[in-house]
């Protein structure tokens, strides 16, 4: 087995560097060529890396997981996000893609702070996406050197493979190494699951379904078990739910189009690739638990081990590919989010205060994201309990920038007015967040309630009442005063 | 302007349908039910938007 997955590990790294370094012909001569491929991309391009960049390792582990352990709700939770995205998208894409070529927007930090005036916003924004995402990010690498370590191959070797990979591949050439070598890790993620739940399905000890579903219904994991309360399914939709507009990694990636058509393209290349491959992966984990019941694999207690168990039961070959196409997964996903925190950093702290030349913006970006990516090993090595549990919360914490986007993508006019309440409804949402964490641990954060409302849509009523209450107040002083006696 | 508002009045209901749905009324279902209807309702949604975008 571990020859078998070295040698399928080996082509995996050298088809994706070379991809990567096919990909410098695209040429980088400023930042927008390094953060964004300066709204070039071509359709393919496009929606594959918007769907690579989404999709991590949770899918083909988590999710599997979590469909096993408490059945069909999981499908809802997925399924929700895949719904209000493509809408998000469709709704607002358009706008902000024009808004992006003509305001020369590279990072959200700074189309947040140019739509209103306000650099502190920017700054305060790219602090935020650091705290959020570095702790999720981590995740992703802990996952690879998690899974390799699950077949007797060392934790700190995965994580030197993870980190590798994720910096080799962005370096190389900015976003079109990201972006291509996403087009390439896309489609292994895809064709794996296939194969995946082909050989799943092979492993069951009957080709009746009635048997299958009658096996799920006796396990009670087929209607809402007793884990999807509706505070629960809240709890974790909710935050999924505006992850498009509140998560750089994929708001960056609606500028990127080289047109409309491309643009349009995109949305519809990822909804129907986000839909085939949620209904897959949930399948996988629904016949897993059907092959628990039929004593072909054992009962699972701690979720993320499920995957792992199915994959041991495969051959060595498609096992291999397998547990590749998971690494793509968390690979595609980290690389995008350390070029996407690297571009706020640069631009709101960097290229807009100091005069400098391109060439040393790219030095010092190149810098970034070396030092980005060591941290996340770092974290990831060490392990922190606290700093690797936040993942969890990263999209509550980055939720107050929900209603903040949203606005300033309807159009209101005279966002400078509204910039002190957007600071506010940062400062607090997010503090809300940080708070629970603390107070709670993060895990539990996630799923405590406070007077029966989860803190995910705390911090979201929060954030978004602070915005409109100053709306209101400005929409107010604005109207003319009609004093008595005056027509 | 008049396809957007009736696009995002859709979503409205797609999403009352895809949280309360399950909730009330499919609450105690047994079999596919509950995956079939979860996986229509973002099918049709999909080709709402696709049917959508072709307009812009």
């Amino acid at each position: 087995m571990l020859e078998v997955f070295s040698v399928i590990l080996i082509i995996y790294v050298v088809v994706g560097t070379v991809i990567a370094i096919t990909s410098r012909k695209y040429g980088i001569k400023s930042t927008s060529d390094y953060f964004i491929g300066s709204y070039r991309l071509g359709t393919f391009l496009s929606a594959m890396t918007y769907a690579a960049t989404t999709y991590s390792a949770f899918m083909m582990v988590g999710l599997v997981g979590l469909t096993y352990a408490t059945g069909v709700g999981a499908l809802g939770f997925e399924l929700a996000y895949l719904v209000a995205t493509v809408a998000l998208l469709t709704i607002f894409s358009r706008r902000v893609w024009g808004m992006a070529r003509e305001r020369r927007w590279v990072s959200p930090s700074e189309m947040l702070s140019d739509l209103y005036n306000s650099k502190l916003l920017g700054s305060l924004v790219a602090i935020t996406y650091f705290i959020a995402l570095i702790p999720y990010t981590s995740a992703q690498i802990i996952g690879i050197g998690t899974l390799l370590e699950s077949l007797g191959l060392n934790y700190v070797l995965g994580i030197i493979i993870a980190t590798s990979l994720v910096l080799i591949w962005t370096v190389i050439a900015g976003l079109w190494s990201v972006a291509t070598t996403d087009a390439y890790q896309g489609i292994l993620m895809t064709s794996a699951s296939i194969m995946f739940l082909w050989l799943t399905l092979t492993k069951l000890p009957t080709t009746d379904l009635n048997i299958v579903i009658n096996t799920l219904d006796n396990v009670g994991i087929t209607g809402l078990t007793p884990f999807w309360s509706f505070n629960t399914f809240l709890a974790y939709t909710l935050p999924w739910v505006f992850f498009a507009v509140t998560n750089p990694q994929v708001v960056q990636r609606i500028y990127m189009p080289a047109n409309e058509k491309a643009l349009k393209k995109m949305i519809t290349y990822f909804s129907i690739y986000g839909f085939l491959y949620t209904i897959i992966v949930v399948i996988i984990g629904l016949l897993a638990r059907v092959l628990t019941e039929f004593k072909v694999i054992p009962f699972i207690s701690y979720r993320d081990y499920v995957t792992p168990t199915l994959i041991l039961t495969l051959d060595p070959i498609p096992a291999s590919i397998i547990i590749i196409s998971i690494i793509a997964a968390a690979v595609s996903t980290a690389n995008s989010i350390i070029l996407s925190v690297t571009s706020s950093i640069i631009r709101d702290f960097y290229e807009s205060r100091l005069r400098v030349s391109s060439r040393e913006v790219l030095v010092v970006s190149n810098a970034v994201v070396i030092t980005l990516t060591l941290i996340t090993a770092l974290i990831a090595y060490l392990r922190p309990g606290f700093i690797v549990e936040m993942s969890v919360l990263s999209s509550v914490i980055l939720l107050p920038l929900a209603p903040i986007t949203i606005i300033s993508w309807l159009g209101v006019k005279d966002l400078k007015s509204l910039r002190y309440g957007a600071i506010t409804a940062l400062i607090c949402g997010a503090s809300i967040a940080i708070y629970n964490a603390l107070i709670y641990g993060p895990v539990r954060a996630f799923l405590t309630t406070v007077l029966g409302i989860p803190i995910s849509l705390w911090v979201l009523i929060t954030s978004t009442s602070i915005l409109v209450m100053n709306y209101v107040i400005v929409t107010h002083r604005r109207r003319p005063q009609i004093t008595l006696g005056s027509k | 302007m008049k396809h957007t508002r009736i696009y995002v009045i859709m979503f409205l209901v797609m999403i009352v349908l895809f949280y309360t749905v399950p909730y009330t009324t499919l609450r105690d279902v047994k079999g596919l039910t509950l995956i079939t209807y979860w996986s229509l309702l973002t099918l049709a949604w999909i080709i709402t938007t696709i049917l959508y975008i072709r307009r812009w």
